[in-house]
């Protein structure tokens, strides 16, 4: 049996990355995202004397749902890390890390398989993101439990407007674009192995816009005034979140499109398809291992984007003491106290 | 603006739904041009099929108490031009609802006056309505 170095390297890493990006979204319920929540419904709806015990039900509603949120994060990185670093551990032990880049396609292709030879362990990246991902789109299909016999009621007034509509239209340009792209290359590589790959990409991106449409088209409760706003905080963290994820998971289905193209394009340097007599062999060497970190890259930043939590420059406003309440000490010109 | 229906009602869900609504925008609440939830929303809000939630907005249609466009979704009509501009039919449609609450007098036994004292509450409790509004 042989495990490379490099495949041991890479299941160390990987395991980290996987977990820290599964918990860098969200660093705990913390007090500060709470008081935040309660900030973003004050600007819905606020009262003056509301009585502390609906205010402690509103943190608690809060903090249920966020570290929902963060367990299903969390179990699904930790999962996502844990298979891809076996399939390293396996990969390297079967064959060698070159092969390791065109055994997957023989198998069930998915974001796990491609990897280069220049950065073994990427395959495994993907995998943590994935399971990172998948963990986090699966958190927000949460539902309200609705009395039954009673009367119902429901507010007249318009939902709250998309969030980041830009965002969305970004990862759907993408998702769509790498869909294309990894089906052009299917039908003239005669790869038909990528289908798994533009199968795997289109499950998450779908996922991501039914758990979406889930959240915006979920019913309102319109027991209290305080229920209703604090619903449409949750509502607005929780398409946020997901339009987030959408573009992480869009950016992942971009990787092994852009992989593929990326060898291709080596292919063709190396038969000199380009300009004669210019040495392509410094950008052939680093150009893949550039632009294959930058999807991942940017998977994991959509990944810690998508949490909640507020913004780096947000701090609950401090409320001064009276100054009856200061205690002061009288004192002399002579600098004693009378 | 809220919208009650009670499924322990003998009245069917639709129609609870249909006479609020008619009687919000008669009633000046929801003003000419305030969109309306649309028909998914307020089917989940309301726990009712979809179905039923496009039949009452389609006999409102109907009725030219609302209008509906692809992109606009759903928006309340401006009702005085639809009243005014035929005072035959309004005629005809205050005859027909006097017609009704004679038939509920009568039948529940309540007679004449307290018809006409349901009738001056419920103007009473218009002005009320409409004088908030205006605030």
């Amino acid at each position: 049996m042989r495990i490379t170095v490099a495949a041991l390297v890479g299941v160390v890493v990987i395991v980290g990355i996987g977990l820290l990006t599964a918990n860098a979204g969200a660093r705990g319920v913390d007090r500060r995202t709470i008081a935040w929540m309660v900030e973003r419904r004050r600007a819905i709806w606020d009262v003056s004397d509301l009585a502390s015990d609906s205010l402690k039900a509103e943190r608690q509603f809060y903090r249920t749902l966020i570290r929902r949120h963060l367990e299903f994060r969390r179990v699904g990185g930790t999962i996502g890390a844990v298979a891809a670093s076996i399939w390293a551990v396996v990969g390297s032990v079967l064959m060698d890390d070159r092969d390791m880049v065109w055994s997957c396609t023989y198998n069930q292709g998915s974001s796990l398989c491609y990897g280069t030879t220049t950065v073994p362990g990427t395959s495994v990246i993907a995998a943590a993101l994935f399971g990172v991902l998948c963990g986090a789109l699966f958190s927000e299909a949460y539902r309200l439990r609705r009395l039954s016999g009673t009367v119902r009621a429901a507010s007249l007034a318009a939902r709250p407007t998309l969030e980041l509509p830009r965002v969305l239209l970004a990862a759907r340009v993408l998702a769509g674009a790498s869909f294309a792209g990894i089906l052009a290359l299917l039908i003239w590589l005669d790869a038909w192995q990528l289908i798994f790959d533009a199968g795997f990409g289109l499950a998450l991106v779908l996922v991501a816009e039914m758990a979406r449409k889930a959240v915006t088209d979920r019913p309102r409760p319109l027991l209290t005034p305080l229920s209703a706003a604090a619903d449409q905080v949750m509502r607005q963290a929780s398409s946020t979140a997901l339009v987030w994820l959408e573009l992480a998971a869009a950016a992942l289905i971009s990787w092994p499109l852009l992989a593929v193209m990326l060898l291709g394009i080596e292919v063709l340097i190396g038969d000199g398809v380009f300009a004669r007599g210019v040495d392509f062999s410094a950008i052939a060497a680093t150009l893949p291992v550039v632009l294959y970190w930058v999807p991942l890259a940017v998977c994991a930043v959509c990944l810690v984007k998508s949490g909640m939590r507020p913004p780096t420059s947000w701090y609950p406003a401090v409320t001064p003491r009276p100054m009856s309440a200061v205690p002061l000490a009288i004192v002399s010109d002579a600098g004693e106290p009378r | 603006m809220i919208v009650v229906i009670d499924p322990g009602s003998r009245i069917p869900l639709g129609e609870q739904l249909r006479s609020q609504l008619e009687r919000m925008i008669l009633s000046g609440e929801l003003a000419a041009g305030t969109q309306l939830p649309a028909i998914r929303h307020l089917a989940a809000d309301l726990d009712l099929a979809p179905g039923t939630v496009a039949k009452v907005y389609e006999e409102l249609a109907a009725s030219g108490y609302i209008t509906t466009a692809r992109r606009r979704g759903t928006v309340v009509a401006d009702i005085r031009t639809l009243l005014g501009a035929d005072p035959a039919k309004a005629a005809a449609e205050l005859a027909l609802a006097a017609e009704h609450l004679a038939l509920l007098a009568q039948q529940s036994g309540l007679g004449v006056a307290a018809a006409y004292s349901a009738v001056t509450d419920a103007f009473r409790q218009l002005a009320t309505r409409q004088q908030t509004l205006q605030r």
